[in-house]
């Protein structure tokens, strides 16, 4: 397959664009559907879109060393930019967790385990406090590394890891809780984190 | 129908002479320099490598008198901020294979997709039970356990194949491409990530009942 071809394969940016805006005919957006269920490049294309476009309604600053910027634009104003962040900067450890003003999201407040704490391989379940009936609580388990390792959907306010989920000893593992209430809102932990013992 | 110009972009294409093109480049930039500088970054984990994507784009951008920008001027049928991410990101996807190779970023953003891991999801999800691992890793299975595993994975193969694509779209968006309900619904056109919850729901739903009536239920022998 030439690179020609590849290419024919993939959308052109201006239906990706009109997917995500839902500006398209009757007769495109079946077609282009289809290809988006099947095309994984043309598909994250559109999701890196998304994500990328949300980010607008957030502060960003913008960095760069003089060297560069003087060298490439002229004209364009300079902010800081936080890019040296830890992880726990970035996510946060408080069990309270704040919340982002900014997003509007709601909390969600741990129970245990608690934020650095450390806990026993055989300790596999999570509490939190409930926010009430019919809500959907969505558990993420990573690793150091940030790759995920568990993800589970619950309506109780606790959940307990399977058996095929197997912590390491001496391990940093960070987690997190998102709920869906009934109406529509969301409510967050933000990322929390506890070791497991030797 | 053509979406209007936004103001910095008519003023840019417009300008007479080099001054003024000076002038209303500084402008473009100063606007779009925030949705270019992430698309850039969305390209790569090095923050360097994001500032040279992001130079990159800058160039490419006022190459050939605005020659991108002004096809989008010509027959842009969508928000310019839309479409300047995407051709954005495109850039620096260039960019990048130029500078090392046809392997794309954007095989995924993140990590290649792990068709083990997600049909592993989508079994859990719908009430199957059955050792992954000791296919996933290259254990000899059982013939009964492969058998089993075979049955199970073409039955879901086929239950994915009969789903329409916007279905396949959600699945695959959730458990591929890990997006959060809250992204799915703004890309997919959701009212709002509990609709996609629910959506989901059915879907699985719809699946497990497709596997029960296809034979596949508990896998225990």
């Amino acid at each position: 397959m030439t690179p020609d071809e590849a290419n024919e394969q993939h959308l052109d940016t201006e239906q990706i664009a009109a997917y995500l805006e839902r500006n398209m005919t009757p007769d495109e957006l079946p077609r282009v559907e289809a290809h988006i269920a099947e095309c994984e490049r043309c598909r994250r294309e559109a999701l890196a879109a998304t994500r990328i476009l949300g980010m607008r309604a957030r502060r960003w600053w913008l960095y760069a060393g003089a060297p560069l910027l003087a060298a490439v634009v002229a004209s364009i104003l300079l902010v800081s930019q936080r890019d040296t962040e830890t992880p726990e900067q970035v996510f946060g450890a408080d069990a309270t967790v704040r919340t982002s003003a900014d997003e509007g999201l709601l909390q969600v407040t741990i129970v245990a385990p608690a934020p650095g704490s450390a806990v026993g391989v055989g300790n596999r379940t999570f509490r939190w406090r409930s926010l009430g009936t019919d809500v959907l609580y969505r558990f993420t388990l990573t690793n150091q590394e940030g790759e995920p390792i568990f993800t589970g959907d619950t309506s109780d306010s606790a959940l307990t890891l399977p058996g095929e989920v197997v912590l390491e000893p001496d391990a940093r593992y960070f987690w997190r809780v998102d709920a869906l209430l009934p109406d529509g809102r969301s409510a967050t932990t933000r990322m929390l984190d506890f070791q497991t013992t030797r | 129908m053509r979406s209007p110009l936004p103001p910095e972009l008519a003023r840019l294409l417009d300008a007479g002479d080099s001054d003024s093109r000076d002038q209303a480049w500084g402008a473009f930039v100063r606007k779009h320099s925030r949705i270019l500088f992430h698309a850039a970054k969305s390209t790569t984990d090095v923050y360097d490598d994001a500032m040279d994507r992001y130079a990159s784009v800058l160039d490419r951008l006022r190459e050939c008198d605005f020659r991108r920008l002004r096809r989008y001027a010509s027959d842009g049928r969508t928000q310019f901020s839309t479409w300047l991410v995407l051709v954005a990101r495109r850039m620096c996807i260039d960019y990048h294979r130029a500078r090392y190779g046809r392997r794309s970023p954007d095989a995924g953003d993140g990590p290649p997709s792990d068709a083990t891991a997600t049909r592993r999801q989508l079994v859990d999800l719908v009430g199957a039970r059955i050792d992954i691992e000791a296919i996933a890793d290259g254990a000899r299975p059982s013939p009964e356990l492969a058998l089993r595993a075979e049955e199970l994975s073409q039955a879901l193969v086929n239950a994915l194949s009969d789903l329409p694509a916007r279905d396949r779209i959600l699945l695959k968006l959730r458990f591929e491409d890990d997006a959060s309900a809250r992204e799915i619904a703004t890309m997919m056109g959701f009212p709002s990530p509990f609709h996609v919850y629910r959506r989901l729901t059915a879907v699985l739903d719809q699946l497990r009942r497709y596997l029960e009536s296809h034979g596949v239920g508990d896998p225990t022998p």
